[in-house]
């Protein structure tokens, strides 16, 4: 399961950004831009041609569960989408392995000392 | 009119792609207020139509998983191109002609930009009829005095004068004077030929985008 996982990795921006997005609430691909575009506090704008690529290929890995449509939602056209057990846990490692190119980058910065003129 | 371009550019999207999120990025669409914002919707369907149908050949083929939950609200309100399959011969085949159209229309373009233009309104006014000599009589190859080493052709056809100088296209000639004449593309541009006693034309002074220098005939 780690090695199968492991082969996802790295994940691309896009799809890195809404994984996360899902792993708080279920959202439509509207909400999905959105909480997006919270997260990188503005920075990365994910059009719906882009989301809907990725959203195809991570239900397609059955990281994310289409849910269908809402009952009471004000626009019958939008889907729900919802974070499966396995697209949680390749979340989980792409994080750590985020965290373990965070520690490394730190230490070399610290280690780094001015040269000489 | 936004709308309905970006709902063309869906449209055009591979069917399997179309059925399953076309109504959804539509919703999007009608969502998002301005025109800015709308406007960059509409480039970004514009990559997104490029990049599936040149980068997801899975969609190309396939039909929309009958799994997939659609409601009696949300039935497609698209036509899709689902029995369209663009062969790859078919792409390159369209790739090649746009790209000889396009040569074809530059090459064009390119040498359609200097125009023979004889007598504009302007110059015609301020002609002088010159004392009757023959054109045949100013044709012939100048060679430009050192340093330049080059030489202007003149030649008369069709009852005109016409010049041509090094890297520059032909120019018809206008007659001001027995001795002067000036290019057709302004009068600034002169060429002043230089005459014997007996009338034989010996050589040339060009005045041409500012700069002036002399020639001598080498032959008829």
């Amino acid at each position: 399961m780690k090695r199968d996982l492991n082969s996802f990795l790295p994940l691309s921006a896009a799809s890195l950004h809404i994984l996360l997005s899902l792993a708080a609430d279920d959202l439509h691909g509207y909400g999905i831009m959105q909480e997006v575009l919270r997260q990188s506090e503005g920075k990365y704008k994910l059009g719906p041609g882009t989301l809907y690529d990725n959203l195809q290929k991570l239900t397609e890995h059955s990281f994310v569960l289409e849910l269908g449509h809402r009952a009471g939602d004000d626009d019958p056209r939008r889907r729900y989408y919802r974070l499966s057990t396995k697209g949680r846990a390749v979340l989980s490692a792409e994080i750590a392995r985020l965290e373990r190119v965070i520690r490394e980058g730190k230490s070399r910065l610290q280690s780094l000392r001015p040269r000489k003129a | 009119m936004l709308r309905l371009c970006y709902r063309c550019l869906l449209r055009f999207h591979p069917a399997r792609f179309c059925e399953r999120f076309a109504e959804e990025m539509l919703s999007i669409f009608d969502h998002v207020e301005g025109r800015a914002l709308r406007s960059k919707l509409v480039a970004d369907a514009f990559v997104s139509l490029l990049r599936q149908w040149t980068m997801r050949p899975q969609n190309w083929e396939q039909k929309a998983a009958a799994s997939i939950p659609i409601g009696a609200a949300a039935a497609p309100a698209f036509f899709t191109l689902g029995e369209l399959k663009v062969r790859k011969s078919a792409l390159f085949c369209g790739a090649v002609l746009t790209l000889i159209l396009y040569c074809g229309l530059f090459l064009a373009l390119r040498h359609s930009r200097k125009h023979y233009v004889y007598l504009p309104s302007a110059l015609s006014e301020s002609v002088v009829s010159p004392e009757r000599q023959p054109l045949d009589s100013y044709a012939g190859v100048y060679f430009l005095d050192p340093p330049n080493k080059l030489t202007v052709i003149l030649t008369a056809r069709s009852g005109h004068l016409m010049v041509e100088m090094p890297r520059e296209w032909k120019s018809v000639l206008v007659p001001v004077s027995g001795t002067r004449f000036v290019f057709s593309d302004g009068q600034e541009n002169w060429i002043e030929f230089s005459k014997h006693g007996n009338g034989v034309i010996y050589g040339i002074r060009v005045h041409r985008n500012g700069s002036e220098f002399q020639a001598h005939r080498v032959m008829n």
